[in-house]
């Protein structure tokens, strides 16, 4: 057990707006900022135009709100993209589905969408993710250093949802990884938005496709069957939107977590001896790896009636930001909570949320950082950071490491 | 030990993890949601091991 990036006590500057999410300083300072807000169960509150949108870091408020459909809203918009969007009023879109939706017609898709990706379901994807895994690092391995996302987890999250999920074509593959690679690490934002305009285009093209032509065992196809939801037949816009979250909800996300399950193992020598010596902890370091290093930052709720959060009244047509990876290290609820520990009690944390809107891809998650740990410790039973890198990471909308360098110690 | 078992149902969101992890113990309605197969108490250490296979803290541990 190791101590890793323990908050230094810095002072928090005051007078300012307490959650400049967008800022190098928030970036640089995220755990100390996320503390400090949690310690004075305070919600950080910025305003878009004159809208406010209230911070919540601690995991009991968190908690709350994600339960709480009826008085925290999907529907004015979720996903925050887009770069720093205090100057505007809200523009309250609904973009993705069934994220954007309230119940009960979010419930309607989540009773078609839920079967088709329990735990049991998602075991067929077993052999591919072995597949991909081994394949990559065949071709790492032997070079004795590697960069871990760009070599490593982009190409393996990408291929896994591209084939598994979508079962597209060997040959659509490469230009999917591509705009994906574009929206998620686009050198500019015209870039990012362009890439992501190609994805739906892709996806229309898809839902078309699946619906003349349905697959056996397909999630798109099952889109294109649903008959019926909220009293009438989806359009070809809603199920290009249901399925736009399917191709890229798994393709950050899973690598930035293992990214940081990676990294801490490649600084925390301890903790990689325990886990290549008893290698039945892998689901337990991927539970604390999903506590410790959540990617998700912040999501939208728009409130619906006049209501209280941590002593603050909110009214109808207010935001409240949920942040997933701040709740996770709240210390009220995990004790120690900025050290790796694979023998915690509880560890039920929400790194995929609560409530209705939990993590559809779940399982699918939990299964390929299982499996892609397991065969790195067997493979590589010891590995270390690079010297000379300089470690960078992003915060907004999601926190994780932009790129790092392992080396792999030769024998002796 | 022995512990009963009780679904808060309102809570629960039918993401299926209890009856996966557990079909002996407890099954879904038409809905997804979880039912309990029977009244008997359980082991108690297995109670509370299914109780934290729930994402929703949904499932409530009694001890008899
Ligand atoms: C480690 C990886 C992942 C993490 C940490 C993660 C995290 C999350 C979180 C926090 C939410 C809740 C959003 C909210 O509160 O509104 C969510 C929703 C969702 N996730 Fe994931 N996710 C992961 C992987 C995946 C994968 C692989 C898929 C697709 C197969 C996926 C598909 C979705 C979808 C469709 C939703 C929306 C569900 C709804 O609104 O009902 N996720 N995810
Ligand atoms: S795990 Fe919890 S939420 Fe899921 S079906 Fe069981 S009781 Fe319901």
């Amino acid at each position: 057990m190791t101590v890793q990036e323990t908050p230094a006590e810095t002072p928090q500057s005051r007078g300012k707006c307490p959650v400049d999410l967008w800022s190098e300083e928030f970036n640089q300072n995220f755990w100390e900022t996320l503390g400090h807000l949690q310690q004075n169960s305070s919600l950080g509150v910025h305003t878009q135009g004159s809208t406010p949108c209230y911070y919540a870091t601690r995991y009991e408020d968190v908690f709350k709100v994600l339960r709480d459909a009826a008085t925290y809203s999907s529907e004015g918009g979720v996903a925050i993209l887009g770069g720093d969007n205090r100057a505007e009023p809200p523009k309250n879109e609904s973009r993705f589905l069934p994220e954007d939706l309230d119940p009960p017609v979010h419930t309607e898709w989540r009773r078609f969408l839920d079967p088709l990706l329990t735990a049991k379901e998602v075991e067929k994807y077993q052999q591919t993710i072995l597949d991909v895994t081994d394949e990559l690092l065949d071709a790492v391995l032997p070079q004795g250093r590697f960069k871990v996302i760009a070599d490593f987890l982009r190409p393996l999250q990408l291929k896994v949802v591209f084939r598994e999920i979508l079962h597209l074509p060997e040959d659509e593959i490469e230009a999917w990884m591509h705009w994906s690679h574009d929206l998620f690490v686009g050198e500019t934002p015209e870039i990012a938005a362009a890439a992501f305009q190609s994805i739906n285009q892709a996806a229309e093209d898809l839902v078309v496709k699946r619906t003349a032509e349905p697959l056996d065992n397909d999630l798109v196809s099952a889109i294109c069957a649903v008959k019926e939801v909220g009293g009438r037949e989806p359009t070809l816009a809603e199920r290009t939107a249901v399925t736009v979250p399917l191709a890229i909800a798994g393709t950050e996300s899973v690598g930035t977590l293992l990214g940081g399950i990676l990294h801490h193992l490649a600084t925390h020598p301890d903790d990689l001896v325990e886990l290549v010596a008893d290698p039945s902890l892998v689901p337990a370091a991927v539970e604390e790896g999903l506590r410790m290093f959540a990617n998700v930052t912040a999501l939208q709720r728009t409130v619906t009636r006049d209501t209280e959060l941590a002593g603050v009244p909110l009214k109808p047509g207010d935001k409240v930001w949920t942040s997933y990876n701040g709740a996770n290290r709240d210390g009220d609820r995990f004790p120690d909570p900025h050290t790796w520990n694979l023998h915690r009690e509880d560890v039920r944390h929400l790194a995929f949320g609560v409530g209705p809107h939990r993590c559809l891809g779940s399982n699918h998650a939990r299964l390929m950082m299982r499996l892609a740990l397991e065969r790195v410790i067997a493979r590589m039973p010891r590995f270390t950071l690079a010297p000379d890198q300089t470690i960078a990471r992003f915060s907004m909308p999601t926190r994780g490491i932009h790129e790092f360098i392992i080396e792999i110690p030769t024998e002796g | 030990m022995l512990a009963k078992l009780e679904i808060d149902i309102p809570m629960c969101q039918a993401h299926g993890r209890c009856y996966e992890t557990a079909p002996d113990v407890l099954d879904a309605d038409d809905n997804g949601v979880a039912v309990l197969k029977s009244d008997e108490p359980i082991d108690a250490e297995r109670a509370r091991a299914i109780a934290a296979t729930c994402p929703e803290f949904a499932i409530l541990v009694k001890e008899v």
